[in-house]
């Protein structure tokens, strides 16, 4: 029923009403991405949406001003804003005055009932212009998590609604490609998350292609055809990112990517997804007769418990628990699960990590000086050393002061020889890792001398657990018993962590008054109410 | 300090610190390791040279 000339509400709560909206934007049900969304969406308990029959998006505007404006055939500016609600609102919407529907939405959207919009432009045969929604479905005892994810407001019938998701678009063939469509993904979600500049594909396309190559001569117009990285890494920066990026090499038998057992892809991609950051994956191709790659953006990770807990590496870490990425791609949809190895159960793409992943380009925030890999491999160093030249001394020496926790470090020695310890590293806030901290469960000695410490804006966090204690389905469950924290805007080799903690001993490596080179001074302190605390981890 | 300044916060029940068994440690990677992290950042160099002729549609 119509609410006013351009708004209108519908019922969704029969399959025929979905078929309907699906062949309203795709007449010949050609279009992957979109069969995709409206199945998570009927999925995920939708029941009526709101449209906006003549909305006009900033990126098609954009768009239309560079491109479908110039064109013979005649292009319509406005879009469609489709608002998705897992309740039927269509009679009270329909019935009730002004400020009682914008009071309604209002509290819809605090209630979780409001799952997010997609814009429709009026382009045939690539619809989807603005995407980002709230519809997440994990499959039995698997643990799904959206990792990149940040808060959308918008403005319906006067009323704010917030959806929090990651963000995703479909490229138009006609003038991008999904290199474009990859990079519009990271950079919204730096937009919306990080107040990072606004980029359009336009925007985009342009800054991948300045300075031109001989690469954008293969297509019109230029880069329609597709992008090489070197212009994937000129677009990142414009948009005041600092790409990072890992390759690996083609083996001459298989003719698959290889990647050495020092740089598992999968371990890559965990460390900066887990830290909110939108990776993407360059692609080889996987049918016979495709010749070009393609390009997807991972927003989110999964987990399973092992039926085994006996790792290959030496230092193994989360990844060794994930089986699937979630990843948006512009043309298969959104947050498909995206195997680690070939024949996994629930897989939803063609391509998998180890198959087809020839390199990853990270976006990295601009003072980060140092990777993760590199602290990972940091982080297991000085655990090595503290097991080979503190701790028989400290034990000897200190066994009283550590109270309780000396059961619990005995425990974890011996799980260090047995290889029984896993890794997590991520990045984030020195002040997010503080907080945290002191609203978690970890000790209350180490909380306080925490709470003083100073930190610098970016920290690499590393967190080792036992993996029986790390083996559980829900994250609020698992258990780590130590972790170590790096500074992440500082490259040089010599400097020592910020904080390292092991079971009844806290580290804090402090900045010493100004002298002519910058020096640290360490304290080590025993912490006798020192026991196993949950890792950090996000909420849904 | 000056008075105006105010004291000093200190952490509350703090322990007493102790004595490293070793003043540099933290402080110097094993050679092991710091061979491991040349390779991963040798990684990095190689980007252009191993993906220079791929294009993403």
């Amino acid at each position: 029923m119509s609410v006013d000339s351009s708004t209108s509400v519908v019922a969704l709560d029969q399959d025929k009403s979905w078929t309907e909206l699906q062949l309203l934007f795709d007449p010949t049900l050609n279009n992957r991405s979109l069969a995709n969304i409206l199945e998570q969406l009927n999925e995920s308990g939708v029941k009526s949406a709101i449209i906006e029959h003549d909305y006009l998006d900033r990126d098609y505007s954009e768009e239309f001003k560079a491109f479908y404006a110039t064109l013979f055939p005649r292009y319509r500016r406005h879009t469609k804003r489709l608002h998705f609600f897992r309740q039927d609102i269509s009679a009270q919407v329909s019935s009730l005055g002004a400020l009682e529907t914008a009071n309604f939405l209002t509290t819809h959207s605090k209630d979780g009932d409001y799952v997010g919009f997609i814009v429709i432009r009026p382009v045939r045969d690539a619809p989807l212009g603005r995407v980002v929604l709230n519809v997440l479905q994990p499959p039995p005892d698997i643990h799904t998590a959206i990792e990149v994810r940040g808060d959308y407001e918008v403005h319906l019938l006067g009323a704010t609604l917030v959806v929090r998701g990651a963000p995703f678009t479909q490229q138009d063939t006609r003038i991008t490609a999904c290199a474009q469509a990859s990079i519009w993904m990271v950079g919204r979600h730096f937009y919306a998350k990080h107040k990072g500049p606004w980029f359009s594909t336009v925007r985009i396309a342009d800054a991948a292609s300045h300075p031109t190559d001989a690469m954008l001569s293969s297509s019109l117009p230029a880069g329609g055809g597709g992008l090489g990285i070197t212009n994937m890494v000129r677009a990142l920066r414009a948009m005041d990112r600092q790409p990072y990026s890992f390759s690996a090499e083609i083996d001459e038998k298989t003719k698959l990517p290889s990647w050495p057992a020092y740089l598992e892809p999968e371990s890559i991609i965990a460390r900066y997804v887990e830290s909110g950051i939108p990776v993407i994956l360059g692609l080889n191709p996987w049918e016979t007769g495709q010749r070009d790659g393609h390009a997807v953006v991972v927003v989110g990770t999964t987990f399973q418990a092992r039926p085994n807990l006996t790792f290959e590496s030496d230092r193994p870490n989360i990844s060794q628990y994930i089986p699937f990425f979630l990843v948006n791609d512009d043309q298969r949809g959104i947050n498909l699960r995206m195997p680690v190895v070939k024949g996994t159960l629930d897989g939803e793409t063609p391509y998998t990590v180890r198959d087809h992943v020839q390199f990853i380009l990270i976006p990295l925030p601009e003072k980060v000086f140092v990777s993760g890999e590199t602290v990972e491999r940091r982080s297991w160093d000085i655990l090595a050393q503290f097991y080979s030249s503190e701790w028989p001394g400290l034990r000897q020496d200190h066994a009283p002061d550590f109270g309780p926790a000396l059961a619990l470090a005995d425990g974890a020695a011996i799980a260090f020889q047995q290889k029984q310890i896993v890794s997590r590293t991520y990045l984030t806030f020195g002040w997010k890792y503080k907080q945290r901290l002191i609203e978690g469960d970890i000790s209350k000695t180490i909380k306080s001398l925490v709470a003083l410490h100073q930190f610098p804006r970016m920290v690499w966090v590393t967190e080792f657990g036992i993996a029986s204690d790390v083996n559980q389905l829900e994250p609020a469950k698992r258990r780590i018993f130590a972790h170590c924290v790096h500074d992440a805007t500082i490259a040089t080799d010599g400097s020592p962590p910020l904080v390292f903690h092991m079971p009844g001993l806290l580290w804090l490596w402090s900045q010493c008054d100004p002298s002519f080179y910058s020096t640290a001074e360490v304290s080590l302190y025993p912490i006798s109410d020192d026991a196993h605390y949950t890792p950090r981890w996000r909420h849904p | 300090m000056a008075e105006i300044l105010g004291s000093r916060i200190t952490p509350q029940a703090a322990p007493e610190p102790i004595k490293p068994k070793t003043s540099d440690f933290g402080q110097k990677l094993t050679e092991k390791a710091r061979e491991d992290i040349e390779k991963i950042e040798a990684n990095a160099r190689t980007t252009e040279q191993r993906n220079g002729s791929l294009i993403l549609k």
